[in-house]
């Protein structure tokens, strides 16, 4: 299979006095349509490396190819493009807007892509009937339960239909009921041919990965 | 979803500080609206008083400024202090056709101030060209007679029977004269000599209206009338110059204080915005997360200040236009008061140049104002942004 990103030697130092070393050296290839999953203890570096996947902070050293393009060489702006186009990014916090509806948290998304506003509602309708939301549509986040924000941030990742989909934590504050749900809408995703990487404490929901990637101070283990 | 819907969610979020942003830009455009706006109507005011007036140049005492012309204009009470005797000069001077001898005093009725003009009535009839709605004009032999303009007899509910007593004198109404839509209507005539009785001049009049019999050669006529007294002579179109340079001066002392006015508005544009950014710094770094370009997060800030620009310069206008509506009947009382009996006031009318003005000026502040902010806010980068939870 195409090797959908490649990381080599990818290093990334905090700070300029006190100097935090969160990654150290790493490299890494996932292959199209992979579930991979990145455990370590609090600390170790999984939501650095998502950042640097999603050129949202740039890397003190080292490479990443996300779809044959060398990332860790654009710009902002082409950085900004890229996450629209090719990356799906699930947060640790849902990171949801306050003041939109699911609909319109999930329609943003592709609004930033350009795309149609007819095409925005079809899509989003899509894909909160997908997540099971679709009488939740028109709920504020507050409206929503944990579990149900959750899936709202899941379709917001989706909507653009990106090749790869990055979730930090997407069952951190569910609980195990909830937390099973998500693992198998994350499971079918994957099945239709996303490649998903996790980054996440939770042993059961990395059992779910076709391949475990063990973190400890900015380092692979395994 | 499109950015006008976006941005239009936010504002909905903090309707109240919106509305005050607004309010503070609204109220800068407002009172220049306002002064523009009066400032116009004054200017055709000035013109169309000055053609009003029927003569060609005026007489007056050697000391006179500005504010005395525009008083003229107005109808209001002047001192005198032309001699009837300089008066006499003037009046042998050849090629003047018209020499019409003017006293403004104020009197009351019902307890209410009212401008009494004593007037030479032949001539002033000629200037004027006053037509008589009801009973007769003055006559050159009456002395305790008074003619009326037609806004006071209507205020008053004055006619030709009536009495009228002014300065503890008793006159007899002989007539009313048909308006005319100018001062002429907020006054009533006596004859002069009269006036200069009761009112006790000592043998001094106001100031003198002339028509000269050809004004080209209004040069030597000056000439000749400052031969024979010591007065100043001030043509129609030196009137009109001195008093728009008063109204100049004004409404330049007033724009100083509008500009104070603005800055304020700038400020809270400027304030109202940098607390957004830092309120929206999560969301900033979410919206790039999904890809929002620098300009994105550029655009949603400054739509927001231009709409607060934008309907500032709006909403700005169309107060200053009410105020400058609702000002103007002080500043020129006998359009108010034709208005209150004929409704033919003269208001400002919607003026295209000021409107456009003062939406483009309102936009140039609110987003010179909305700049920096939303530049901060495009620069903000993602992973920073969200760490504040
Ligand atoms: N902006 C930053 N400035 C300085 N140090 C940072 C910054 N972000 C992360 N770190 C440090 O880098 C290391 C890795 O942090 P990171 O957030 O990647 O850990 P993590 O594996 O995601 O932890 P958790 O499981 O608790 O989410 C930590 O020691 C953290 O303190
Ligand atoms: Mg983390």
């Amino acid at each position: 299979m195409f090797d959908i990103l490649v990381i080599s030697k990818l290093t990334k130092i905090y700070g300029t006095k006190v100097k935090t070393k969160a990654l150290d050296n790493i490299s890494l290839t996932v292959k199209q349509g992979e579930l991979i999953a990145i455990t370590g203890e609090s600390g170790c570096g999984k939501t650095t490396l998502l950042n640097l996947i999603a050129g949202l902070d740039y890397p003190t050293s080292g490479i990443i190819k996300i779809d044959g393009i060398e990332t860790t060489k654009l710009n902002d702006q082409e950085l900004a493009i890229l996450r629209s186009n090719k990356i799906g990014i699930v947060f640790q916090f849902f990171n949801l807007f306050p003041i939109l509806t699911a609909t319109e948290n999930i329609e943003l998304a592709m609004m930033i892509a350009k795309k149609s506003e007819d095409s925005q509602q079809k899509r989003a309708m899509e894909l909160l009937k997908m997540m099971g939301l679709a009488n939740k549509a028109k709920s504020k986040p507050n409206e929503l339960s944990g579990g149900e924000q959750q899936r709202v941030a899941i379709a917001r990742a989706l909507a653009n239909d990106t090749k790869l989909i990055l979730m930090d934590e997407p069952t951190g504050n569910l609980d195990s009921k909830t937390s099973q749900d998500i693992m198998k809408y994350i499971k079918n995703l994957n099945k239709d041919g996303k490649t998903i990487i996790i980054a996440t404490h939770d042993q059961t929901l990395a059992k779910f990965a076709d391949r475990i990637i063990i973190m400890k101070d900015g380092k692979i283990k395994k | 979803m499109n950015l006008m819907k976006f941005v239009f969610k936010y504002i909905m979020r903090r309707k109240l500080r919106f509305f005050l942003t607004l309010l503070g830009i609204t109220i800068g455009i407002a009172t220049i609206a306002g002064l523009f706006l009066l400032g116009a109507e004054m200017e055709t005011q000035v013109y169309s008083r000055a053609n009003a007036l029927g003569s060609d140049a005026m007489i007056t005492p050697q000391h006179w400024c500005s504010y005395e012309y525009v008083s003229v204009l107005e109808g209001e009470q002047v001192g005198e202090a032309i001699p009837i005797s300089d008066f006499e000069n003037i009046s042998k001077v050849d090629g003047l056709l018209i020499t019409a001898p003017i006293i403004v005093k104020s009197t009351g009725i019902d307890g209410r101030p009212v401008t009494v003009t004593g007037i030479n009535p032949s001539q002033m009839l000629v200037l004027r060209n006053w037509k008589t709605k009801e009973g007769q004009y003055l006559n050159n032999n009456d002395t305790y007679s008074v003619i009326l303009g037609s806004s006071i007899a209507e205020k008053f509910n004055l006619s030709i029977t009536d009495t009228l007593i002014i300065r503890e004198n008793l006159f007899n109404i002989t007539g009313v004269l048909e308006q005319t839509n100018t001062n002429d209507d907020i006054s009533v005539y006596i004859p002069f000599e009269t006036a200069a009785k009761i009112y006790n001049t000592k043998d001094k009049i106001s100031f003198v209206f002339i028509r000269v019999d050809d004004i080209s050669r209004m040069d030597e006529y000056i000439i000749e009338i400052q031969n024979v007294a010591n007065v100043n002579v001030i043509t129609n179109s030196q009137i009109i110059e001195e008093s728009l340079d008063v109204i100049k001066t004004v409404r330049n002392a007033s724009l100083l204080m509008v500009i104070i006015a603005i800055i304020a508005g700038f400020f809270g544009i400027v304030n109202t915005m940098a607390t957004a950014v830092n309120e929206r710094k999560r969301e900033i770094g979410i919206l790039k997360s999904l890809g929002a370009r620098n300009s994105f997060i550029f655009k949603q800030f400054l739509i927001e200040t231009f709409i607060i620009g934008f309907l500032g310069g709006f909403i700005g206008y169309i107060v200053g236009f009410i105020a400058s509506y609702s000002i103007l009947p002080q500043i020129f009382p006998a359009q108010y008061q034709s208005f209150q009996t004929t409704a033919n006031l003269s208001t400002s009318s919607f003026d295209l140049n000021i409107f456009i003005f003062c939406i483009l000026f309102s936009l140039a502040i609110a987003i010179t104002a909305g700049l920096y902010p939303a530049w901060r806010a495009s620069k903000l980068p993602p992973v920073e942004a969200m760490r504040i939870v």
